[in-house]
Formats: C-alpha cells, structure tokens, sequence
C-alpha cells in the first residue's frame, strides 16, 4: 500500500508540469492557431538561463528565480514573429515542423553553448532536497508540494484571466472566429503579443517547477517534454484548457504506474499506445477540442 | 511522343542531379596523393630497411560524436587525439614525419559513422573512433571492407570476431570491467549477499553486462533477486527506485550511465537506503554531471573506472594541465582521454617497430601488417600504465573508488 | 566510383524514396510522421530476410514493400478518420511504439541491434534503378486520376466528396502507398548499412525526411532530388570551423524556407517555367492537368 501511495505522488508530481505546458500550449494554439512544439524547449532554455544566473551570481537564488521568469516571457515573444507568416496563412500543419526546426536550434544552443553540453545542476536550496518529508518509501519534497500547488493556482489564473477578463475573452473571441474578432475591432497584433507574453510567463514558472522537481536540466529535457506535450494536448483536445489539465495529470499517473509496475522497456510503448489508440478512436480528443 | 518526352525529362532532371552531386560531393578523395608525390627523403627508420618514409606528412582520422548525446565524452576524445598528435611531433614525428589529425564529428549517428569512414578509408592506413558502440559496428563494417584497420569502440567479443583482425578495441570490455569491480565491492561488503541490478534495455552494452552479472554472481554465493529497468531520459526515478526497496535487498548495483544513475542514487537514498556502501556504480556513470547532480547522495558509494583521474605519472599530469586549459579548469574523467592519447602512441610504436612507408602501392601491406601488429601487440607503455591487445581485446587495469561526499577516493587497482 | 560516394549516393537514394514517401500522403493534406515507422519495418524485414532467411535481394525487396504495405495498411485504416494535426502528432506515437516492439525482440537483435546483413554487390547501381522506376511510378500517380482525387482532397474535402471522391478510401491508399515507399526506402537502407540498430529510426530522422520535403518543394516530386543530396550532404560542405554549429545550420534553413518560401525551394511555377523552356509550350497550372 505505501508503495502505491509513493507512486501515486510520484506521477502527480510530473503530471502536474505536463498539465502546465499542456495549458501553455493550449493558449498559444488559441491565440495563433500554433501548435508550438518548441515551447517545451523554452522551458527548457529558461531553466538554464536561471542556471546561468546561479553561476555568475554565486547562487543568488531570487535573482535567478527573476531571470528565468524574464526569459520564459522573452524567448516565447521572440518566436511569435517567426510564427507570423505562417498564422497569417492559417498554416496549422506546418507550424508544427516550424517549431521543430526552433526546438532543434535551442537543443544545440544549449549542448553546444552553455556548459559545454553537461547537465546543469541546481544547488539543493533550490531544488527542495533538504526539505523532504520521508515516510519510509514514499518521499514528498517541498518541491512537489510546491508544483502540485503551482499547477493548480497557474490553472485557475489562466482561466479567470481567459474567461472574466476583457483581454482574455478577446483571445477566446480570435480563436473562434478569426474574421469576426477582426471585425469587431480586436487587435490582432497586441492581443496576439499579451497571449505569447503570458504563455512565456507560464513557461517562466514551468521551468523553476522543474529546477524544483526535477533538479537537474539536460539538453536532450527539451525533446523528451515538447513530444509527451503535444501528444498530452492533442489528447485532450486541441484548445481545451480543462480537458488538457484533467488529461495530463491522468496520462502522469499512468506513466508513473507503468514505471512502477511494468519492466522498464514497455512505459513508453504503454504511454504511447494508450494515447494512440484514444486519439483515434476520438480524434477530436478526449474531451473535444475547442475551435 | 509526350510521354516519351516525359520520361526523357525525368532522366535528364535525375541525372542532372546526379552529376552535381558527384562534383560537390568528390572533394574529399582529393589531395592525399597528391601530396605523397614529392618524396621527401626522411632520416632512415630504426629497422634499418631501405625503404624510407613515402609521406611527408601522416595523416590519421578520427571518427569522435563530438557533438550530440554523448558530447561530454566525444570532444575530449577528439581533444585527446589532437594533444597526442601534438606531443607526437613534437618529439619528432613517427620516423621523423611528423602526424596531422582530423577529427570527423559523427554526431552519435550511425550512418554520420558511416558515411564519414567511407570518406577516409580509401587514403588511410588506420582509423581510430568511433567511440560509441553503434558507430563503431557500423563504420567498422566499412573499415573491414576496405582493409583498414581501426581502433575503436569493440568491446565485445562477436563483433570483434566479425571484423577481424581491423577491429581493435580502443577500451577494455566494459562488462568484465564491471563484473570485476562487483567482485571487489563485494569482497569489501561481505555482508551483502542478495543484490538488485539497476539496467537501462536500451542500451546494448548495459544489457549485456546485466547478462554476464545475472549469470556469475550466483557462482560467488549472491543472489540476484532482481532487475530493475530504468530508460534512457527517464525524468522521474522514484518509482524504480521504490521497485528496486520493494525487492529487500541487501545491496545495489548500477550499470545505468550519468544523468540515470545520479537520479537512482538520490531516490534510493531517500527512501530508505542509508548506508552508501551498498549502492555500487559503474565506469560510464563516472563524469561531472553524475557527481554535481548527485551531491553528497554519493558519499559512501562505490564506483569504478576504466581510468584513473589522479594517476601519478608525470605524462599523464602535464595532460591534465592541458586539459584543464583547454575545458575551463576541468580535469579529464572519461576514459576516452587516455585511452585515444594510447592509442595515437600505440600508433606510432607500430609504424616505428614496422618500418611503414606509406607508400600507397604498398598499402594493403601495410595495412594488414598494421592491422596483425595492433591485434596481437607487445606490452605497450601507456600513460596510466602497461597495456596490451590480445586478439583486438585490450587488457589493462581498472580502477576501483569510494565516495567521500562527491569526491572520488581510489580504493584499490588490480 | 570510391568508397564514400557509393555510400553517399545510396543513401541519397534511399531517402529520396523516403521523401517521396512523406510527399504522396501530403498530396491528400495529410502530415504523416508514419513514413519512419514504415522504413523502420522495411528496414528490419530487409536485414531478417535476407541474414537469417538468406532470401535474395529481388526478392527481400518485393517482400519488404509487402511486409510494408501490410502494417502500414493497419494504422491507415485508424488514420482514415483523422486529419491535419491530428494525424500529424498521433502518427508520432507510430515511431514510439516501433521503437520499443523492436527492443524486446530478440530474434532481429533487439538493442543490440541487427547486424551482419550480407553485402549486395553494385548497390549503387540497383539504387538508382529502383529510384528511377518510383520516380516514374510517383509521377504517373500524381498524374492520374489518383493523384487528382488526391489534390482535391487537399483543397476542399467537402468539395471532393461532392465530386464523388470517396475521401475515406482515398486516405487509405495514399497512405498504404506512402508505408510501401517507406519499406522500400527501408530495405535500401539497411542493405547500405549492413547493422542497423531502432535507434535510427526516431524522431530526429522524422525531421530530416520533414526538412528534405518542406524545404525542397512539397507539391512537386522533384524538389527531393534536390534537397535530399544538399542536406545529407550538408556537414562535408560546411567549412571546418563551423561544422559544430550544423544543426544549427540545418533548423536554421528550415525556418527560412517556411518563413520566406513556404513552397519549398521547387515550386511548381518553377517546375513551369522550366518545361516551358525545354518545351516551348504553354501549361496552365490548375486541377484538371
């Protein structure tokens, strides 16, 4: 029984940062009709941005927790243009291969440029590690607490601010229905520019959710994040934010199931095959998808 | 007579793009014979033969994957072919030729591999690298058709049986290397008498020390009670970590490489394993990521190497302060770093000891004579130590470690 | 012919088949990731077939593209009633799924990989047969009835069923053809190799067949013969020194072309222009070729 409750805290934990960059992704398919693959590397690059900061700072922890908030916003902005030509052609399909292509340059930017390619490691101040509350097997650190929380609260933000506020109901009103919300005098450009700032700012807050969980950052992280997440958003339904938060925190617990039930060669065919075999049997996703 | 037109067009397009491919695509084969035709009559070789040296300059690629995966392995083995060269000439050169070499980054690709062998096997009397398993089966297919031999990565015996005798292993054996530190660690911790093996299935050369571990380690009187599979990239490890408690028992062996291991390790000792001597690691989880990202979760663990960072050997230490030079202050954990600068000397004894002109109407000579000389070698003076290849396997000691906090300590050398 | 151009000009071939593969699916709208699936089947067909079995060459080939055709046809079926991204991240998970299935069997090498692959004599020159003739078989597709039904598809599905295309099967050919090229493209590649190992057959070989066909030209067959040569080619013409930032070189033209030209490099007004030259006739560009 302990054994279960651990893995059940086990796959909340990464189930609840594959909900996050699900959100993520979701707003920017919403905003520019984007499926941003290299989002996942964003998060990613804001990690070691903070790292970065660490090390020059001699561990000057706020200011990192800054700078990597800062680069979440900026590195997602700095895509949008990249992005534009391809929105305004209304090229869904080949934004995936677009966002590839950036996903490829930040991996190589990262193994090539910061820290000769080696894992970056966070002090444990950071990372939560002392603050661990051990009950035999099952091991809950601050930082999971922190995630699971962060995860929620980013949630219920994201969808006050989608649902109550003007600027959020004018991306919603953009999503659905292009021509109108143009009609109807929303500005394409800047509303399309706030919903990449908030989605970097997530981005920003991912990536020290993951410094806390996961404590260490390699250059191949970006891929292994950015493929789970498309398929997780695609899951649940492509621009459905509730969908996509329920779905990825499920497909969490299954993937920490499979791990610690099954030999370790069949989790991903497991993972895969199971969202696979949902997509087509409801292509639309699990919970329909929401443009 | 459309259609034929058609068909006409579709030929000409392709072979239009044939044809441009063969000219951009045939430089590399330029050059190295070229500059063989103006014989530069060196000093005679020691064997005192009457043919003199053919080249002016020897040339010798190395394959490396300098960038991709396994980067913070590859570019200190290309690093480390580059200072041998340079320590080469500057002592004068193989029979005072002096020695270029070009490192050809083969991304961890398989067909990168390939294709970059069959750039330089028709001009080359030797190849060192790939240092990956995969690269090295797959370009070593090319060297053997070629009749090049090559130093690379053959640490096992079938394939090594496959290409012989081009194929010599530039590295001893990675699953005797771990079934000789599980010997010693256990000799240490003889109160361990039950252990679980933490494998990754994906990875060829973990599975098959898991095997070879499986099957000697009852011989010994300890049980295998079971294995646990962690994947490569594997973000959480608790739940293996959980699997490997539930199976009791009294001791753990990792065979995982660096970014997996240090994950096990920190899981295992939180959740309950407080003792680090029970947890024993291996040569590929040996590096800076494993010993940042761990921490002080190492203290106490055991590990071993294929090579030794604080050997003392005046050679060895004027590498390090090169290194360290090069890399930001970072000292050479990987064993690629010495055992590329061995085989670029092992390189020159040969050629010395065989008198190898490099004169290309002699080439398949030399080759096998090479490739023959390399198999079976002499007792080769390293810079760690005596090494030696016995039918391509390469024998040289191993070292054995405990951590203190994240500090290595050598235990013993056998 | 040396040593390095054989191999370059054999793979050069195999994914050109590979493109070309990704391309016919594409024709109908459809972004299939399936096609690496495919080779990787081709591929380890190829390498079983011919090592243990000790078929012979034509034949491994024929089998392959059977073998291929078969599982490629099973998944169709699934992605019959998806579209767009869908079918373009769903078809990721293929290549997962693959990957792992193949791991865990040891009887084609499993992690170790499948090596000792027998050799076959003058490859370069079965390659380019084999390249030639679906060349014309790709071309005479695009051209018939087939390939119009396809096009149309991709312009306006509710369009096409109007016209009596019957979408569903429509889909289910284009991809079961594009699983045939794969194997194809597969089998090539192993019997180049001589060892092949799954981890090939992953994501990063999914970009590069989706580079070669985005920046070459996606609504023409021809751009591959160009795109696939310069980009497999690419790090042996990069200058010494920069030869570390290639991928980067790589991403970096891929955002290029989708940005500036999103056709590809080979556009059919370019195609065009070409033919009017060579022909000195005057080919309007519409549906009804």
């Amino acid at each position: 029984m302990e054994t279960f409750v651990a893995q059940i805290m086990n796959g909340l934990a990464t189930g609840g940062i594959y909900a996050l960059l699900v959100l993520g992704m979701n707003l920017l398919v919403l905003v520019r009709n984007i499926v941003h693959h290299s989002y996942s590397h964003i998060v990613m690059l804001s990690m070691a941005m903070g790292w970065l900061t660490l090390q020059k700072s001699n561990n000057n922890i706020i200011l990192a927790i800054i700078v990597t908030l800062i680069s979440g916003i900026v590195f997602t902005i700095i895509t949008e243009p990249i992005f534009r030509p391809l929105s305004k052609r209304g090229a869904e399909l080949e934004t995936i291969v677009l966002a590839m292509g950036v996903g490829i340059i930040i991996t190589e930017i990262m193994s090539q440029f910061i820290n000769g390619g080696a894992n970056l490691a966070y002090p444990s101040s950071m990372t939560g590690a002392g603050l661990q509350i051990n009950i035999g097997l099952i091991s809950f650190s601050l930082a999971n607490i922190l995630t699971l929380i962060g995860c929620v609260l980013a949630a219920v933000i994201l969808m006050w601010f989608l649902f109550r506020t003007r600027e959020g109901r004018a991306i919603r009103a953009m999503a659905q229905n292009l021509r109108v919300a143009k009609m109807l005098g929303i500005p394409y450009g800047k509303t399309g520019i706030l919903g990449f700032g908030i989605a970097g700012l997530l981005a920003g807050v991912i990536a020290i959710l993951c410094i806390m969980t996961l404590g260490t950052n390699t250059p191949s992280l970006g891929d292994t994040f950015a493929v789970k997440a498309i398929i997780l958003m695609l899951f649940a339904g492509m621009g459905n934010l509730k969908g996509g938060l329920i779905s990825a925190l499920f497909m969490g617990l299954v993937e920490a199931m499979a791990l610690a039930y099954l030999p370790g060669r069949w989790t991903e065919a497991v993972f895969y095959g199971v969202i696979m075999l949902v997509i087509i049997w409801k292509p639309q996703g699990l919970f329909g998808s929401q443009h | 007579m459309k259609k034929g037109i058609k068909y006409l067009a579709i030929l000409f397009v392709f072979i239009l793009s044939m044809g441009s491919m063969m000219a951009c695509g045939g430089n590399n084969n330029t050059g190295n014979e070229t500059k063989a035709a103006d014989d530069s009559i060196t000093a005679d070789n020691e064997t005192g033969g009457d043919d003199a040296v053919y080249v002016d300059e020897w040339e010798i690629p190395i394959l490396s994957a300098v960038t991709g995966n396994i980067a913070y392995v590859g570019k200190p083995a290309g690093w480390a072919a580059e200072y041998a060269a340079k320590m080469i000439n500057e002592q004068g050169g193989i029979n005072g030729v002096p020695i270029k070499v070009t490192v050809y980054d083969t991304q961890f690709d398989t067909a990168k591999a390939v294709t970059h062998m069959s750039s330089v096997v028709d001009d080359s009397l030797i190849v060192v690298g790939p240092m990956d398993a995969p690269g090295a089966e797959s370009a070593g297919q090319v060297a053997f058709d070629a009749g090049v031999p090559n130093i690379a990565s053959y640490s096992f015996a079938d394939i090594r049986a496959q290409y012989s005798p081009f194929a010599i292993a530039y590295m001893t054996d990675s699953e005797e290397g771990d079934w000789l530190a599980a010997q010693e660690w256990l000799k240490i911790n003889d109160d361990i008498e039950s252990v679980v093996i933490f494998t990754c299935p994906t990875d060829t050369s973990q599975m098959a020390t898991t095997e070879l571990l499986k099957e000697m380690l009852p011989t010994i009187g300890v049980e295998v009670k079971g294995v646990v599979e962690v994947a490569s990239g594997q973000l959480d490890c608790g739940p293996s970590a959980v699997q490997a408690i539930n199976m009791k028992a009294d001791g753990y062996i990792s065979v995982l490489r660096a970014d997996e291991y240090a994950k096990i390790v920190v899981e295992l000792r939180n959740r309950g394993v407080e003792e680090g001597r029970r947890i024993t690691a291996s040569f590929s989880s040996y590096s800076v990521n494993t010993f940042e990202v761990a921490g002080d979760a190492l203290d106490g663990t055991y590990i071993w190497n294929k090579m030794n960072p604080d050997y003392e050997g005046e050679e060895w230490q004027a590498l390090v302060e090169a290194y360290q030079q090069d890399f930001d202050g970072e000292s050479p954990v990987v064993n690629p770093v010495p055992d590329f600068y061995n085989a670029l000397m092992a390189i020159k004894q040969c050629y010395e000891e065989l008198g190898i002109t490099g004169n290309p109407d002699k080439a398949e000579e030399e080759k096998q004579l090479i490739a023959e000389w390399l198999n079976n070698s002499p007792v080769i003076e390293g810079i760690q130590g005596e090494f030696q290849w016995v039918d391509g396997k390469k024998e040289a000691p191993v070292y054995f470690f405990q951590m203190e906090g994240n500090v290595p300590k050598a235990v013993t050398t056998e | 012919m040396s040593t390095s151009m054989t191999y370059y000009l054999i793979f050069c071939g195999a994914f050109i088949i590979l493109t070309w593969a990704a391309y016919i699916p594409f024709r109908s709208g459809l972004l299939y990731n399936g096609t690496v699936y495919c080779m990787a089947i081709g591929g380890y067909f190829a390498g079983f077939a011919s090592k243990t079995l000790g078929l012979p060459f034509p034949v491994v080939i024929i089998g392959a593209m059977l073998v291929g055709a078969l599982l490629g046809f099973i998944p169709a079926l699934g992605f019959s009633r998806t579209s767009g991204v869908v079918t373009a991240v769903s078809s990721m998970a293929l290549i997962f799924i693959i990957q792992s299935v193949i791991r865990n069997m040891d009887f084609i090498g499993g992690s170790r990989g499948l090596s000792g692959i027998p050799k076959v004599e003058n490859l370069v020159i079965y390659t380019a047969i084999i390249v030639v003739i679906t060349g014309i078989f790709v071309y005479r597709l695009d051209h018939s009835r087939i390939g119009r039904a396809f096009e149309s598809i991709q312009t306006d599905p509710d369009m096409a069923k109007t016209l009596g295309i019957n979408v569903k099967k429509m889909t289910i050919l284009g991809l079961t053809i594009s699983s045939v090229l794969g194997a194809l493209s597969g089998a090539l590649y192993a019997y180049n190799m001589r060892i092949i190992y799954p981890e090939t057959f992953g994501f990063s070989l999914l970009l590069s067949v989706q580079t070669m066909l985005f920046v070459g030209g996606r609504y023409t067959q021809w751009g591959m013969l160009l795109s696939v040569p310069i980009l497999w080619g690419l790090p042996g013409w990069i200058p010494k020194s920069m030869s570390n930032y290639a991928q980067i070189i790589y991403g970096i033209i891929l955002i290029l072309v989708l940005m500036l030209r999103p056709e590809g490099i080979i556009t059919r007004e370019l195609l065009n222009k070409i033919k009017k030259v060579i022909t000195g006739k005057n080919k309007t560009v519409n549906v009804n070729q």
